[in-house]
């Protein structure tokens, strides 16, 4: 009988941890899609941030990869800025290329979102519809480690140019890009993921 | 005795369940983020970036050789400071706009030897390359009149520097050399690039 009664507290207790831990999860996934996190005194504190263009700079070096070793290109740097509007510290923990679907039936693919204003025959144009932008790549870190926390209420910008060398080799262009793109501007698309900074203690790997 | 067998079985499913929740609970727990605490937000937005420009070229200094003329640029640079990934020279006969590539140079080599020219006088210009992109070309060097030469060798070497060169004639300026005995003119042709 103690057994008995044993055994049904045991599975009594598995089942309800069980299920604090699935809507714990749930939860969780919830406020990641939707951008907020619980607080205290039954209200929700609002995680948001901003993610704005920069200003380009041509001295960056963004040229051509070489054809043979393109693992060792260096690529250019993106410029553009984190704001963050919270009352929390957060730290970036991905970026992602914006994508849109690319090529025609039955040959559909996902393309990165790249603008450029200028075209391989070294025309400009307006809109961000020029051709050189076919030749463009948005190369993600791989580690963020040596990106800052950004603190509540304040930005973050990435140029290239810090000590960090945030944003450096974020973009590259195919050794095939004609010569007319020289001096183009890119704009890219980005999704940036960052996560509360408090209980972290510094900056961590996804 | 049935009845006992049954309840005596259901124990370890029970067992297996209750562990099996506890289990899943505690990876739960230990995915990073929550074991943080961390709650995570994602923004969309644009970046921008702007390709280089490729610099001018650098005036070459035509050494003439027995035989030979022989170059030596300076670096170009892009605005970070990174030297371009190599050099093209081309020659042109003086007054000409016809100019023939007579040198493919990967970078940091920046000499190159170009064959006996005709018997005019030509000048040499230096294009930066950097894969299919090519900047300005340099400024052009002084005029070269290669003097008379009984046997010439017709060599295009990049990267000369490896090549024992010749003795240096005794002028290396421009002097128009009537040609008594006429020599076979060999076009020189662009040597392939090492890459």
């Amino acid at each position: 009988m103690k057994r008995k009664l044993l055994l049904s507290v045991l599975a009594s207790l598995g089942i309800v941890v069980g299920a604090v831990g699935v809507a714990y999860a749930v939860g969780t996934f919830k406020a990641n899609q939707l951008g907020f996190r619980q607080a205290g005194e039954g209200q929700a504190a609002h995680i948001t941030m901003r993610v704005e263009a920069g200003m380009a700079d041509a001295g960056s070096g963004l040229i051509p990869d070489d054809a043979t070793y393109p693992q060792y290109s260096p690529g250019g740097a993106l410029s553009f800025s984190i704001q963050n509007v919270s009352d929390l510290p957060l730290q970036v923990t991905k970026i992602d290329a914006a994508l849109y679907t690319c090529e025609t039936y039955p040959n559909y693919k996902q393309c990165q979102v790249v603008n450029s204003n200028k075209n391989t025959d070294g025309t400009f144009t307006s809109g961000g519809t020029g051709s050189c932008g076919q030749y463009a790549t948005l190369v993600a870190p791989t580690s963020f480690k040596n990106w800052p926390t950004i603190a509540p209420h304040s930005a973050l910008q990435v140029n290239g140019t810090d000590n960090n060398q945030l944003g450096a080799g974020m973009i590259h262009l195919a050794n095939n890009t004609p010569q007319e793109c020289q001096g183009a501007t890119f704009a890219m698309g980005l999704y940036v993921t960052a996560a509360e900074a408090t209980h972290l203690g510094g900056a961590f790997e996804p | 005795m049935i009845p006992r067998r049954r309840r005596t079985g259901q124990a370890p499913w029970a067992l297996q369940i209750g562990a099996a929740a506890v289990i899943a609970a505690t990876l739960l727990g230990a995915r990073q983020e929550l074991a943080a605490g961390a709650w995570t937000t994602t923004a969309r937005g644009m970046a921008v970036g702007q390709s280089a420009i490729m610099p001018m070229g650098k005036p070459p200094t035509a050494t003439v050789l027995e035989g030979s003329v022989r170059l030596d640029w300076a670096p170009s640079t892009f605005a970070t400071g990174k030297e371009v990934g190599g050099y093209l020279v081309k020659r042109q006969v003086l007054g000409s706009t016809d100019a023939v590539q007579v040198c493919t140079v990967v970078a940091p080599l920046r000499t190159c030897q170009d064959s006996k020219p005709p018997d005019q006088q030509v000048v040499y210009v230096v294009v930066p390359s950097q894969q299919l992109w090519r900047g300005p070309p340099s400024p052009p060097s002084s005029p070269v009149t290669m003097p008379a030469a009984p046997l010439a060798a017709a060599v295009v070497v990049p990267g000369a520097t490896a090549t024992p060169l010749p003795i240096p004639s005794a002028s290396p300026t421009p002097t128009p050399s009537p040609d008594p005995t006429p020599s076979p003119t060999d076009p020189p042709s662009p040597t392939p690039s090492p890459s």
